[in-house]
């Protein structure tokens, strides 16, 4: 009979320790404590789509991962065209928009220590890498390729 | 009593059982999003009442909201998956074998329930209707004699139409000589 799920270790596979390349490589390594974040959490810190977004392919669970990347760089093009088309205010008004989603999937996911959206900003570029990571971890984001070359 | 299942899941590499229960047809559309247009606000409301029909099944182990995401994404749609098969919502997927294990019905389950969605009101009318009980007896079946009998029913509607259609035809084939 298979083992029933117990909610501890539901709890410990929901958390991970996730590194921080620029403090590790100034202060020594470095990690914060994360939780997982759910879909719908992610897709409620992101900002309205642009108009005629709702015609887009979409990227579905059933999809390979090829065709994941293609649909997300397909997407990632038209919301560029978007932003391109937009007076100079709104456009950076957006772009903030976009920068704020990563420190609040850290402040929602960080358990040790943890950081309010404000706190998140000291970790300066670890911000993104961190927010990449939480996502990757979660399943809502494809692992970045290993670069060409590398061992 | 109430029937429960014990569902097969995969967390960090090791095949493990959760077991849900299946939800009346009330708590199963509680949350459930009309629309079907491809917007991220639908897609949200999607997600959120996924999340919920999880959140009120799973009872061993509980599951909230906020620990919900500790499945990761893959495991809570596998689970999703199975589940919906289950009980009969999603077709186009086999159902897993499951152990049928019989658990207390839940509080939620015997409050007044909300009312059904707008387009679910006229299947809860017709069988409370057809089968003679009141529509809130219907909307509180479990989720999958729900969706069987509210499919039969919607078959043999449309096997009378389409007989009415039929007659109706002949008939005017008739009148014209």
């Amino acid at each position: 009979m298979t083992q029933r799920l117990t909610r501890d270790e539901l709890t410990a596979w929901g958390r991970r320790d996730c590194t921080l390349p620029r403090l590790s490589g100034d202060l020594g390594p470095r990690t914060v404590l994360v939780r997982r974040i759910g879909a719908a959490t992610y897709l409620s810190f992101l900002p309205p789509d642009p108009p005629g977004a709702e015609l887009w392919p979409e990227i579905t669970d059933t999809m390979s991962d090829e065709e994941k990347k293609a649909t997300q760089a397909f997407r990632a093009a038209r919301e560029q065209e978007y932003l391109e088309s937009l007076a100079p205010k709104e456009q950076a008004a957006r772009l903030t928009a976009f920068r704020s989603v990563h420190l609040q999937v850290i402040a929602w996911c960080a358990i040790e220590p943890t950081f309010t959206v404000d706190e998140a900003k000291d970790l300066g570029d670890d911000a993104v890498g961190l927010s990449h990571q939480i996502l990757e971890f979660s399943g809502l984001l494809t692992p970045a390729p290993a670069p060409q070359g590398s061992a | 009593m109430i029937q429960g299942f014990v569902l097969p899941l995969v967390v960090g590499g090791q095949a493990r059982a959760a077991v849900v229960r299946e939800l009346s047809a009330a708590e199963f559309f509680q949350g459930y999003p009309e629309s079907t247009e491809a917007t991220t606000a639908v897609r949200l409301a999607r997600l959120r009442w996924e999340d919920g029909v999880l959140c009120r099944a799973l009872t061993d182990p509980v599951v909230t909201p906020e620990t919900l995401p500790n499945l990761g994404h893959e495991a809570r749609a596998a689970l999703l998956t199975a589940y919906f098969a289950v009980v009969g919502w999603e077709s186009k997927t086999e159902a897993p074998p499951v152990e049928v294990v019989a658990l207390s019905a839940s509080p939620a389950a015997l409050s007044t329930p909300t009312l059904p969605p707008a387009s679910w009101r006229a299947a809860v009318i017709t069988t409370a209707s057809r089968f003679g009980h009141l529509p809130m007896q219907v909307w509180r079946l479990p989720i999958s004699e729900f969706l069987f009998t509210a499919k039969l029913l919607v078959e043999s509607l449309e096997e009378e139409i389409a007989a009415q259609e039929r007659a109706l035809m002949m008939a005017e084939a008739r009148a014209r000589g």
